[in-house]
């Protein structure tokens, strides 16, 4: 008869899967694309024969290749070790996993920087994976897990940072890989149908190294310096309990953007210097000051109203903006009288939109450093 | 060779109206559907004698247009569920299902005339639920006897005839209640009166020990699903 065409799976690993066809013979082999579940029949494809000759030919090309490969191979000056760390991959859901991965993009090791994280990462096996079918997996479980709710935006955030340099080339490559498994990590929530802000972003192993003093993951780090630039109270202890959705959904309705700003920060570095105090105040750990419960709740409610008046006041700007570079398109009279009352805004016109709600936010935030001074 | 060639691509290009491989992809996999057929009727069905196998071989056609890569089961299991739906039609329309239906069938009528499509997708999941039971519970039988899934790909007779006398070997052992007593309690093949009861020799038995075991396990426990499975590659050739 023909070879088995279709198999029952009784295992699967992976992309290995393990079926028994109905001819009584157990395979193993290796699915792309869908992966079926156990007890599901698929089809299984052939077995490629190789004829002894192939095998043959294959043995000796691989040993002429050893011998013509090993000259150049001691010429190169570093050449990339398998089973080095060459990239550190963050997952941030809430779950907060760090992935080692190698030059090959296979998962040397995974740990969970929270406890979510070691959870998750207890329930699946991933090492020796390819860090996109990881992703995938990682995704699926927190799914299974709970992880993201009905009519509530999650978020996944993937930081790539390399292990080591920060030299164009490895942050270009980080930012491909981040991209390619963020958009892994998309499809699979789609295919769950998970609402979820999905985004990817590259940061120096400096700043994964800071990010760890901090006790958080370099994608929360991230956040972290992104939101105080924004003028959120947001500390460190925040994101360590919760999820980034969790805790920018307190503060900021439209936190999605700070997101994307972090998917296109070239220097975070710099950013750290800028903020300075303010970043030191929110990597205290449990500063006598939050342990009052008035204060901080206040002056937090207070920070949403601002927020929201300012959200509110966003379309409106918006529109306002609209209808003056309209004017300015038009004459030079317009112009003036257009931004007659916004000079000081206009800058941060120029480098974004969104930028002008981050200045207006942050002098509110420079008062709130003042206040707890005062106090 | 074409009877090599990798049943997915051959529903890739039956999907981009390549009849040749439409036709192809059907006669191969013939046997399957009507086994999803048998099962779902409850009766022997015969290729040529039953409608209901024209209904499952139409389905199966219908199945390879709505089959969308990457989404989220298999082709086969989508395959399934259409043929049990079409089934469902085909029997409402000759008003005869009351007499050809099984019981599994009937049980999942009156759900399905509240909702057709809802009814059958449920009793799909159900099913599926049911099989990865048997798998789990057929698993950790296995493992009792320091058996995996990975060791019986190793140890898998390559050749049919190979396969075909150790799975008979297991079949002698699984009728036979000495033998039985002997596999359950000591673990082991009772090889030297197995050597005896079938016409292998002991080293190859021996060879194919993990193999004969784990299929013996499977006819003896209460395991239909998968012992029905493998005898759906035998139909019309059996043998013991």
């Amino acid at each position: 008869m023909l070879n088995p065409e279709r198999g029952l799976v009784v295992s699967r690993q992976g992309k290995e899967v393990i079926v028994l066809t109905p001819e009584g013979e157990w395979r193993a082999f290796y699915l792309d694309g869908q992966v079926p579940e156990v007890g599901e029949e698929v089809m299984v494809p052939p077995v490629k024969k190789k004829s002894r000759l192939a095998v043959a030919m294959a043995a000796a090309a691989a040993i002429l290749l050893l011998f013509l490969a090993l000259p150049l191979a001691r010429r190169a000056a570093a050449p990339p070790v398998p089973g080095e760390p060459a990239y550190y991959i963050n997952i941030d859901i809430n779950p907060s996993i760090e992935l080692a991965v190698d030059e090959r993009e296979k998962v040397i090791s995974a740990r969970g920087l929270n406890e979510d994280g070691e959870k998750l990462l207890a329930a699946i096996a991933i090492k020796d994976e390819k860090a996109d079918v990881a992703i995938e997996i990682l995704t699926r479980e927190a799914v299974r897990q709970g992880y993201y709710l009905p009519d509530t935006r999650g978020a996944l955030l993937v930081t790539v940072s390399p292990a080591a340099g920060s030299d164009l080339e490895k942050l270009a490559a980080s930012t491909e890989l981040s991209q390619k498994l963020t958009g892994q990590a998309r499809n699979i929530l789609q295919q769950a149908r998970v609402q979820a802000v999905v985004e990817a972003a590259t940061v120096t192993p400096e700043i994964r190294k800071h990010a760890e003093a901090a006790g958080l993951s370099a994608g929360k780090y991230g956040i972290l310096l992104e939101a105080l630039e924004a003028g959120l109270p947001v500390t460190a202890a925040d994101l360590q309990k919760e999820s980034v959705a969790r805790v920018l959904e307190r503060y900021d309705t439209n936190w999605e953007r700070l997101l994307q700003k972090l998917h296109q920060e070239k220097d975070l570095l710099k950013k750290e210097q800028q903020l300075g105090a303010i970043l030191r105040k929110a990597l205290e750990p449990k500063e006598p000051g939050s342990a009052h419960p008035g204060t901080p709740k206040n002056s937090g409610g207070e920070r949403t109203e601002k927020q929201e008046s300012i959200a509110g006041s966003d379309e409106g700007g918006a529109k306002e903006e609209t209808a003056i570079s309209r004017e300015s398109g038009k004459s030079v009279s317009g112009e003036k009288t257009g931004t007659g009352g916004r000079t000081k805004e206009t800058p941060s016109d120029y480098v974004k939109p969104d930028n002008r709600n981050l200045k207006k936010a942050v002098p509110g935030n420079k008062d709130a450093p003042g206040d707890k001074k005062a106090r | 060779m074409p009877s090599a060639e990798d049943p997915s691509q051959l529903l890739l290009r039956a999907r981009n109206g390549d009849t040749g491989a439409r036709e192809e992809l059907i006669r191969r996999f013939t046997p399957f559907i009507l086994a999803v057929v048998s099962r779902a009727t409850g009766h022997f069905i015969r290729l040529g004698e039953d409608d209901e196998a024209s209904v499952g071989l139409m389905a199966f056609n219908e199945a390879i247009d709505s089959f969308r890569p990457g989404g989220g089961s298999s082709f086969l299991t989508l395959a399934e569920t259409i043929i049990r739906r079409r089934l469902v039609d085909y029997f409402r329309r000759e008003g005869r299902h009351q007499r050809v239906l099984s019981l599994h069938a009937i049980d999942n009528e009156t759900a399905a005339t509240v909702d057709p499509l809802g009814g059958e997708a449920i009793n799909m999941v159900n099913e599926l639920a049911d099989r990865r039971r048997e798998i789990e519970r057929y698993r950790e039988e296995l493992a009792g006897f320091g058996i995996t899934f990975k060791d019986l790909v190793k140890a898998s007779p390559q050749h049919r005839d190979a396969r075909d006398r150790a799975l008979a070997a297991a079949r002698v052992v699984a009728a036979n209640p000495l033998f039985r007593q002997y596999l359950l309690e000591r673990k082991a093949l009772p090889l030297k009166a197995l050597e005896k009861s079938v016409e292998t020799s002991r080293k190859t038995l021996e060879r194919h020990r993990k193999y004969i075991i784990a299929a013996a396990l499977m006819l003896i426990g209460d395991y239909e699903y998968l012992a029905d499975y493998i005898g759906q590659g035998k139909r019309g050739g059996q043998d013991a």
